[in-house]
């Protein structure tokens, strides 16, 4: 029974790994230039596909090549979540409660448009594709066998959560962008350059929401639809955090995923829509003790 | 607006009213079936896009759950005829008891947000329903529930009976607009803490008309549930928001004929593109975009500026 928990919280933690890679793009945006990004979960999606496409150029899978795989799709995507930055500009103007509300409507036009290309380009089929030999084994952990994957999951999330700590606190860039959540206006009166940081951040954001994408699509399937689940639980775990906070967006991924998994584990026999019961259960509880989130309005 | 309504009088007024009322009385008559589908179907996307202009016209909120509530009596009401023996007009009544209930359940919890929040919250909630009815077998999943309730020859009764029973909720919701209530929520959307200060209770009135406006949605919903003889998950999923919140910014959302105006344009747009194409999303995101951009007040308060710069220079 213990040893079913612990592994439990290992798939927890390797899911809530996923999540955050996707929502830490959506809310570090958010705390930068308060846009909320609805094309974020596009960019999830297009992780994946662009990994589909990769991999039939460049043949069959050697585990070197993976490598290159995961870090040459989310470099596209990346370039694609920069393009975003530069459509949203003539957007944000005026008072920030105003812009707040009309980026959202405009990011839900560019997420149909870069919807219905990808059914263009790619078409409605589901791709799914064989795991690298590097993670296709599977790990014995306390007499149970545990897909090497979730590993690579849990291990690249942990890497990522305290890569992001140490850029945000520890380095001038980090700190600048900090200051810059923190208040803009004042930010760049002292000469802190701006629009060069939203860049970095709206790169850094979109290529781990293509990270993530090009990983879920080796474990699972990807489609054009993908970025419609994604996004909803990316919202969920970005407000349970607290919109624009990266410890919140922390808590909240990891959270989400250990709940679910947990729920899951126990309550399987009520069918697969108990872990989103859960999951608002999750939420509504946050909701009426801190409407803003658990850190919300903190970095 | 009171220039433009001093100015005409009252008799060509009536004559125009007349005329548009007999209009929409005889058009059964002299139109194809085909074509007097399509035009109940946007009777009843207008409905929607009114009730969903209710918050974002006058409250300025987006409320992109509402689908959530347009799904949610519709499936209780087709879940219950199909299971159960139950009358069709006592499934519809449950089904808009269960819209009322979610609504009260949701409403203080979303309603104390603003901007933003009020938005991505409001969408969880309504894709919550989504999720459960996408999930449940009983429920039809993936495929949705299958029904007809009415022929092809019972069209154009249904026409007359969509068209009253629209054509009195926007009444009622025109009452509501211009009635002190609506004073009051107009007031909330345009400087909160100011009516905080008057002595408003704020989170009062918003719950109120959350509470309202997702009733209405219920209502378009079961109509068009009974339209379409299916429901299916995107019915409560946020893609269904997209017409009423593409209708309300092309038309306008500050007055109160811009969604009416605004959702039979787009929609008659719409339904040549899906009929050219499958690929229809990405004519309603290029419109979406070019309408934040270029139209940010929609084509009905520019006419009417027009037209009031019109007639200020004639006398």
């Amino acid at each position: 029974m213990l040893e079913d928990i612990v592994i439990q919280l290992l798939f927890g933690i390797a899911r809530g790994s996923t999540l955050f890679l996707v929502a830490v793009g959506l809310t570090l945006i958010y705390g930068m230039l308060n846009v909320i990004n609805f094309a974020h979960g596009v960019l999830f999606m297009l992780g994946g596909l662009f990994s589909v496409s990769l991999l039939t150029v460049l043949g069959d899978a050697q585990p070197t090549l993976w490598i290159i795989l995961l870090l040459m799709a989310p470099f596209f995507v990346s370039i694609v979540g920069v393009g975003f930055k530069f459509w949203l500009t003539p957007v944000i103007k005026g008072p920030r409660e105003i812009y707040e509300v009309k980026t959202l409507i405009f990011t839900i036009g560019i997420a149909m448009i870069f919807s219905a290309l990808a059914r263009t380009m790619w078409g409605a089929n589901v791709y799914s594709f064989p795991k690298p030999s590097l993670i296709a084994g599977r790990i014995d952990v306390l007499g149970r066998a545990i897909p090497a994957y979730d590993f690579l999951l849990f291990g690249l999330g942990l890497g990522i959560g305290i890569f992001l700590i140490f850029l945000f606190f520890k380095t001038p860039t980090g700190v600048l962008s900090r200051a810059y959540a923190f208040d803009e206006r004042i930010a760049s009166a002292m000469g802190v350059d701006t629009g060069r940081l939203s860049l970095i951040m709206f790169a850094l954001g979109s290529f781990l929401a293509g990270l993530g994408g090009s990983l879920g699509a080796l474990v699972g399937t990807v489609e054009f639809l993908t970025w419609k689940k994604i996004i909803l639980e990316a919202f969920i775990v970005a407000i349970i955090g607290g919109l624009g906070s990266f410890r919140g967006v922390l808590l909240g991924a990891y959270l989400i995923g250990i709940t679910e998994s947990l729920v899951i584990f126990f309550f399987a026999r009520f069918g697969p829509w108990i872990s989103w019961i859960a999951i608002y259960t999750v939420f509504v509880i946050v909701l009426i003790f801190r409407p803003k989130g658990i850190f919300g309005g903190r970095f | 607006m009171e220039g433009f309504r001093k100015s005409t009088k009252k008799f060509p007024q009536l004559i125009l009213w007349f005329i548009l009322v007999a209009f929409l009385l005889l058009l059964p008559t002299f139109l194809p079936l085909y074509i007097l589908i399509h035009t109940i179907d946007v009777i009843i996307l207008i409905l929607f896009a009114v009730s969903f202009n209710l918050l974002y016209g006058y409250m300025k909120e987006i409320a992109f759950g509402h689908a959530g509530f347009f799904g949610l009596g519709a499936y209780t009401m087709v879940a219950l005829t199909k299971y159960t023996e139950v009358n069709l007009f006592i499934a519809m009544l449950i089904g808009m008891l269960f819209v009322l209930l979610y609504a009260v359940l949701v409403s203080p919890l979303v309603t104390r947000l603003s901007g933003i929040f009020f938005a991505l919250c409001s969408l969880a909630f309504g894709e919550f329903i989504a999720i459960i009815v996408w999930s449940s077998r009983t429920l039809g999943g993936d495929v949705g529930l299958h029904f007809s309730l009415v022929t092809l020859q019972e069209m154009k009764i249904f026409y007359y009976i969509t068209l009253s029973i629209a054509s009195i909720c926007i009444i009622a919701m025109y009452k509501i607009v211009n009635s002190p209530f609506n004073l009051a929520i107009r007031a909330i959307g345009d400087n909160v803490s100011r009516v905080e200060c008057i002595g408003i209770k704020v989170l009062r009135y918003r719950m109120a008309i959350f509470i309202i406006s997702a009733a209405f949605t219920g209502i378009a919903g079961l109509l068009y549930c009974i339209l379409h003889g299916i429901v299916h998950p995107r019915i409560a999923s946020w893609e269904m928001v997209t017409s009423p919140l593409v209708g309300t910014l092309l038309g306008g959302a500050e007055i109160f004929s811009g969604p009416i105006i605004g959702t039979a344009i787009y929609y008659t747009i719409y339904w040549q593109v899906s009929e050219m194409t499958s690929y229809w999303e990405y004519f309603t995101g290029a419109l979406i975009i070019i309408l934040v951009i270029f139209l940010p007040k929609g084509i009905m308060p520019t006419f009417h500026t027009l037209v009031e710069q019109k007639l200020k220079k004639e006398p």
